[in-house]
């Protein structure tokens, strides 16, 4: 099968659905490319949004025109504006109905959807992408590609800087791992390190099936949103806190107790967390993980490959690939993922229609997250005194939180954000070319 | 600290062996997996996927490799020689071994072989043969008298005595996952010479998932149509394609032209691969549809375990990697 879009989008995550959704508001014809069966990815499990420096990004993207997601997330909230260690006005949405809308909006918008199809081949001339190919022998040929394949993965790297498969939403051993479009063009990529220089960072969380909870817990979960249990000394191991992807919950309290939040399933801010002791915690004696399902023994390692790119998420080196999600940069979480991805996706179908790309201005989070999270065609990240490859870039915390609020990024106030979009001339501006 | 990460050395391919029993092969102790960029030495994980992760089995096994193939003696059952007229001695031999029985059931799949040897011969004289067809732990085989090696084959191989036997290989058709994929669609087969040998498996195969099947049946350099008879209690639309235009393919471009396929399935010399893609080819150009495409392995096989080398096709250890249709005909990408 041989197939033309003016812009293909590689991976079906958030950052995927995103960029195609960003790419059609110019009326582009844009189709994805997904491995799996399913939307959404590794975001399948996530859950936390507009918690913190996440408010501002979801508020900018609304006043810029690409609140699409956010307004889907939204809809199925769980619990509104609410606190847990580290984290005030969060969302929390139900991860087990997103992919379904996530599915429905994009046919809404006419994008095309191919399942199934792991791109692991690519046919490049002078840093220009012809066609990219499908294991099993489709190729799709297009102006502008997208790389949202994302950065955990495969297996190999699961197990060289994990505890192996942990069996994760993923999919890897049914689908195939993701292969990444950089990769193919034989450009280099990054790895990022934890803080003490080791490769590779664990998902943050795992997902327990609320069934299996006990039942005070379950009431507490449904009706605040979140738990906090205090784990007995012989349990806390603060170690863990340094594999964690998400800075932003690597907080003692994240080892000192136990944290659920409820996103349909209940999430635990743990990496893994062994089960014989979490069932040792009362209220927990039948748990069990619904991902990964391994959860006992490890989770999904990510961050294992980010491609160098500029401001307008063009991949270094090349002509007609832009990067939005994970592989954009260090950095994680699906605010991130959506935030990046449109800019992509929008960029891509500017270069289909042959017109100049956008960058969006420093005032703005967003504009200067996209600038801060990269990282240039020397593998340094684009500005001094960042903490570069060891550290991983969201607004909802750790060192990037730090910055907005140093730099007066962050309001709690939607109208300041609004404020500030049409002050930096960007408001409505991704409505249109 | 950066890393930079995937500066491939070489592709990363599937392994017919990956998953089995037999992997990991010696191939990944010596950093030579033709699956995994890990075991090979590379810093990324760029592996060509087999299903399942071949790093965490090697690791899983205590970094050793699994031991492998043995070899076992095999008795023989009937033998039935083909003879053309004016020749004294036979060209080919058709010849039913009996197998342990989960060895037998190991050769069922369409592009298994052997390795078969006279008993008091060195490894030298192992001949690569393809299995033709599996029932009740009888494998058949056919073998073309060609040199040294068949010839011993042929003297010692009567009925009663027996063979050495190294078995399972499984990298007897390429384009495997065309296969896997279609088998169930409707399915052309051109075998011509020794290539027939690869229908009556691949014809049980299709049949059991569903799939149709039709075979145009040329006698090749071989000279003759041997599988006819076989072919006669399966579910099969048969063809015989006279020797003259045996080689223009003229017939198989109309065939392909009246009817959609899902698969094509080539089981004959690689010039006969070659003309086929050319062929879908321009079927694709004209219609937007290409069917799937797997392809007989004419390489030269020696141990088949990925050592020796003989196989080597663009780099890659055929008798191991799932080669594409370009990779196995030295051609670049278009």
């Amino acid at each position: 099968m041989k197939k033309y879009h003016q812009v293909i989008v590689v991976g079906g995550g958030w950052a995927g659905v995103s960029a195609a959704v960003a790419a059609r508001k110019l009326g582009i014809d844009v189709a994805i490319c997904e491995r799996t069966d399913m939307l959404l990815g590794a975001g399948l499990v996530g859950g936390i949004m507009r918690n913190n420096g996440r408010f501002v990004a979801a508020e900018e993207a609304i006043a810029m025109g690409f609140g699409d997601l956010f307004a889907l997330t939204d809809s199925i909230a769980r619990h509104r504006n609410i606190s847990f260690p580290g984290h005030n006005h969060a969302n929390l949405y139900d991860v087990l109905v997103a992919e379904p809308l996530a599915r429905s909006l994009l046919r809404e918008r006419g994008v095309t959807v191919y399942f199934g199809k792991r791109i692991t081949g690519l046919k490049a001339k002078d840093g220009t992408i012809a066609h990219v190919e499908s294991e099993d022998g489709d190729r799709f040929s297009a102006h502008a590609f997208v790389d949202t394949t994302g950065s955990s993965g495969p297996p190999g790297m699961c197990l060289k800087f994990g505890n192996g498969c942990a069996c994760c939403i993923q999919r890897c051993p049914s689908f195939g791992p993701r292969v990444s479009l950089t990769s193919l063009m034989g450009l280099p990529e990054y790895m990022s390190t934890r803080r003490k220089g080791t490769f590779g960072a664990m998902s943050g969380s795992c997902k327990i099936y609320k069934e299996t909870l006990g039942s005070s817990i379950r009431g507490e979960l449904d009706s605040s949103g979140v738990v906090v249990i205090p784990l007995p000394e012989r349990l806390v191991n603060r170690k863990k806190l340094e594999s964690k992807v998400c800075q932003q919950y690597a907080l003692p309290e994240y080892a000192e107790s136990i944290v659920l939040l409820d996103t349909g399933h209940a999430k635990l801010m743990a990496p893994y967390f062994p089960l014989e002791d979490l069932r040792s915690v009362p209220g927990l004696e039948n748990a069990r993980y619904a991902d990964p399902l391994a959860g006992g023994k490890g989770n999904s390692v990510r961050l294992t490959a980010v491609s160098p790119r500029d401001d307008t998420m063009k991949v270094s080196g090349a002509r007609n690939l832009f990067v939005g999600g994970e592989r954009s940069g260090v950095c994680v979480g699906h605010t991130e993922a959506i935030v990046t991805g449109a800019l992509a996706g929008r960029n891509a179908a500017l270069l289909a229609l042959g017109k100049g790309l956008t960058v969006i201005p420093p005032t703005l989070a967003i504009g200067d997250y996209v600038k801060q999270s990269g990282i240039g065609p020397d593998g340094k990240p684009s500005e001094d005194g960042a903490y570069g490859l060891s550290a991983s870039y969201t607004f909802a915390g750790s060192v990037y939180f730090e910055r907005m609020k140093s730099l007066g990024l962050y309001t709690p106030d939607p109208e300041e954000v609004k404020h500030r979009v049409r002050a930096a001339g960007m408001e409505g501006a991704f409505l249109q070319a | 600290m950066n890393t930079i990460i995937n500066r491939h050395k070489r592709p990363s391919v599937t392994c017919f062996d990956a998953g089995s029993e037999y992997c990991p092969c010696a191939l990944a102790a010596l950093g030579e997996c033709v699956a995994c960029s890990l075991l090979r030495g590379e810093e990324a994980c760029v592996c060509g996927w087999s299903g399942l992760c071949v790093y965490q089995e090697f690791l899983r096994n205590q970094a050793v490799p699994k031991p492998g193939r043995r070899e076992v003696k095999a008795s023989i059952g009937r033998r039935k020689d083909l003879v053309l007229p004016g020749d004294a001695t036979p060209r080919a031999f058709v010849l039913e071994l009996h197998l342990p029985d989960e060895i037998a059931r190991w050769c069922g799949f369409p592009g298994s072989f052997v390795l078969v040897r006279p008993p008091g011969t060195r490894e030298r004289f192992n001949v690569p043969v393809s299995v033709m067809d599996v029932r009740d732990g009888r494998v058949t085989l056919a073998v073309e008298v060609l040199g040294p090696k068949t010839r011993a084959l042929a003297e010692s191989s009567l009925e009663g005595a027996e063979l050495l036997v190294v078995a399972p290989f499984w990298s007897g058709l390429h384009g495997f996952r065309d296969l896997q994929r279609y088998s169930a669609g409707n399915v052309l087969v051109i075998a011509k010479g020794m290539g027939q040998v690869a229908v009556p498996q691949l014809a049980r195969h299709i049949n059991h998932r569903g799939g149709s099947l039709k075979v145009l049946l040329g006698p090749g350099q071989l000279g003759v149509v041997f599988i006819e008879e076989m072919l006669k209690a399966l579910p099969v639309d048969v063809e015989i394609l006279p020797k003259e235009v045996d080689h223009n393919l003229g017939r198989v471009a109309q065939e392909l032209a009246g009817t959609r396929y899902d698969l094509v399935v080539s089981a004959g010399p690689d010039i006969q691969h070659r003309a086929l893609k050319g062929i879908l080819d321009r079927l694709e150009d004209l219609t937007g549809e290409r069917p799937g495409f797997t392809w007989m392995s004419n390489l030269t096989m020696t141990c088949a375990e990925g050592i020796c080398g003989s196989c080597l096709v663009s780099g890659l250890r055929g008798c191991k990697a799932q080669v594409t249709l370009h990779d196995y005909l030295g051609e670049d990408l278009p």
